[in-house]
């Protein structure tokens, strides 16, 4: 695999060489081996950077919202000066959640079982009863376990349980201007952006079918037939996976860290003409041309639709463009949750807030469900059939390039090259001993 | 079925004014203590329309239950539990007779793979309460169990079932069905059929 450049040096090598070979096979035990799944989790979930949540979900002092990272129970909260800090939802006296609560508002945590109160930043304020643990105990020393490294990108909130993960900003490397053309399109201006409570889904599958699947442009006529087929009849031609084959100007990238890239941007002509047609289409695009003009609303109605990226930021960020994100959450080798959400322009007019909104509602229930039956039956035939071993991941290897200066590896669209990046990835994080702690 | 997306698809009916009309309803259903019930007659009608309503969907003939529909038909499936918005808030499911005869063309593609093999479900309402609403209309809420099998294990879907109905001749036709699932705001497994 052609992959090695400095920005994408060569794994270390290690135990896992054995499982993701460089011809382009990948091991199917990386899907239905419980025990590697559980070294994901301290790795890859937590001994790297793992996407927690966008600020627009804590957007007041004092909010604070509960997320996985990996499988633990985190609360992610805004503090009275703004900070935003990553603490494990698990009480230090006895181990019980001490937030129930999806999401709030709240200066400090109540822990359910004891009354053990913590501020929320993580630090115990009191205990209950305190004559019972004498003038020795240290309350500095039963804080919240945090997360030793949070920092957020533009709104972006990333954490990690490795104190010694590389900066931030040199692992999204060339991620990062993916992200910036996505978040720059929506030119939120000082109002920001709000974001919306997730739609959420579950699939019986490993967490890496849907990371995969995401820069898979192979799939589409295939799998996606049905929504493929009613696009023509209902809508005729030139909607999105109207007609996908292998003579697309689009692309795949590898993009280095893990991170992958289906760059649709060649074909996108207009992400509002190229959409499907969504529930108050016309009353909200009319009522928006009647208040701002034509040409003003032409430009705005760009923010509503699909608007040409794929980009995936390992392990657990999906972001589609037009203010549209999901987050993998693996709940365990062969079950994995998302939650899907929109975000908002606050400073937009809400005619392009409202489309996006039913938008966001087009492909989950026209088309993300075919993307899981078939992720389900993967998942059961990888389990049940030890004879066969291998998938193949190897499309592409004979006709993608390299970029000399940035490292990113390009090739067509239907290409498995992305994917192949990603399993480098793997490979590295998997092979590399890795500390994961809290801070207290 | 129909294929191409007529002129009269185009629509126009869903905008600010069906939100606050459709969330009224679901705050209306939800806190329905006072309403005035039908006489045991008209609720029979109610009840055989829901049953007419529930068989045609169980059978997935779905060319004889979009006669059914209002030419203003909606579909809402919120993903909230309480103060559910349009406005605000992404749907579970939120289909204008656009969006749902783009569903019923996907479905009845025969190569949806969600959909391969078709699910096979039956549906029990019961707690059938229905009061007089605005201009003729009816509004009905009752208990829903889905039952749904593709493959093992079978699946339930449970919740509330409401519906607005306007009166049509000697039937009904649905305007709004709104369903309030127990998990709508848990991750959702394979919900791809018309609830």
């Amino acid at each position: 695999m052609s992959t090695v450049h400095p920005l994408n040096p060569r794994p270390p090598s290690g135990k896992y060489d054995r499982l993701v070979l460089p011809n382009g096979l990948v091991h199917r035990s990386l899907y239905t081996d419980p025990q590697i799944f559980e070294e994901e989790m301290v790795k890859i979930f937590g001994g790297s950077w793992v996407f927690l949540l966008h600020e627009g979900e804590i957007p007041k002092p004092n909010d604070f919202k509960q997320v996985t990272v990996g499988r633990r129970p985190t609360i992610v909260a805004r503090t009275e000066s703004g900070e935003v800090v990553a603490m494990l939802n698990r009480c230090s006296h006895r181990g019980s959640p001490v937030v129930t609560a999806p999401c709030g508002n709240a200066r400090s945590f109540v822990c359910p079982y004891h009354g053990w109160t913590y501020a929320n930043n993580g630090e115990l304020a009191s205990v209950t009863f305190p004559a019972g643990y004498g003038p020795d105990f240290d309350k500095k020393a039963h804080n919240l376990g945090r997360l030793p490294r949070v920092e957020s990108y533009r709104g972006y909130v990333f954490g990690s349980l490795n104190p010694d993960v590389e900066p931030l900003l040199e692992w999204l490397g060339n991620a990062r201007q993916h992200l910036d053309w996505s978040i720059d399109r929506d030119q939120a201006g000082p109002g920001g952006v709000r974001v919306v409570e997730a739609i959420r889904m579950t699939y019986k599958g490993n967490w890496k079918h849907q990371n995969d699947n995401n820069t898979d442009g192979y799939h589409t006529p295939f799998l996606h037939k049905a929504t493929n087929l009613m696009n023509r009849q209902r809508h005729g031609a030139g909607k999105w996976l109207s007609h996908v084959n292998d003579q697309t100007e689009m692309v795949c990238q590898y993009l280095g860290h893990g991170h992958k890239l289906g760059d649709h941007r060649p074909e996108l002509k207009s992400a509002w003409q190229q959409s499907r047609p969504v529930p108050g289409r016309e009353t909200f695009s009319e009522a928006l041309i009647a208040g701002v003009g034509e040409a003003q609303a032409r430009e705005q109605l760009e923010l509503v639709g699909r608007a040409g990226i794929n980009l995936v930021i390992y392990p657990n960020l999906f972001i589609m463009g037009n203010g549209t994100f999901a987050v993998f959450e693996p709940v365990a080798v062969d079950l994995t949750n998302i939650r899907y959400h929109a975000t908002l322009i606050n400073d937009a007019p809400d005619e392009i807030n409202q489309l996006r909104l039913r938008f966001e509602e087009d492909f989950h229930s026209l088309g993300s469900r075919d993307d899981s039956e078939i992720q389900e039956l993967v998942q059961h035939t990888l389990t049940v059939i030890p004879e066969m071993e291998w998938l193949d991941i190897s499309r592409g290897t004979c006709r993608q390039s390299v970029d000399e200066k940035t490292g990113v590896i390009t090739s067509n669209k239907t290409d498995d090259t992305a994917i192949r990046g990603g399993y480098d990835w793997w490979r590295t994080l998997m092979n590399r001993d890795v500390r994961t702690t809290v801070v207290v | 079925m129909q294929t191409k997306v007529k002129a009269t698809e185009e629509t126009r009916y869903v905008g600010a004014a069906l939100y606050a009309d459709m969330e009224a309803f679901l705050a209306r259903v939800r806190a329905n203590g006072d309403a005035q019930f039908l006489p045991p007659a008209e609720l029979a009608r109610v009840e055989r329309f829901l049953k007419l309503e529930a068989r045609l969907l169980d059978r997935r003939q779905y060319k004889r239950w979009v006669e059914l529909l209002a030419e203003d038909f909606a579909y809402w499936i919120p993903g909230t539990w309480k103060n559910s918005s349009l406005s605000r808030e992404v749907a579970v499911n939120f289909d204008d007779r656009r969006r749902m005869l783009d569903r019923i063309a996907y479905t009845d593609s025969g190569v949806q793979a969600a959909q391969t093999p078709p699910s096979r479900t039956v549906r029990s309402l019961s707690n059938v309460e229905a009061w007089a609403g605005a201009a003729g209309s009816i509004e009905v809420t009752a208990s829903l169990l889905i039952s749904e099998f593709r493959r093992r294990p079978m699946n339930t879907f449970a919740g509330t079932q409401n519906m607005l109905l306007t009166p049509s001749g000697e039937g009904f036709l649905i305007k709004y069905k709104v369903i309030e699932l127990l998990d709508c705001d848990a991750p959702q497994g394979n919900n791809s059929f018309i609830l």
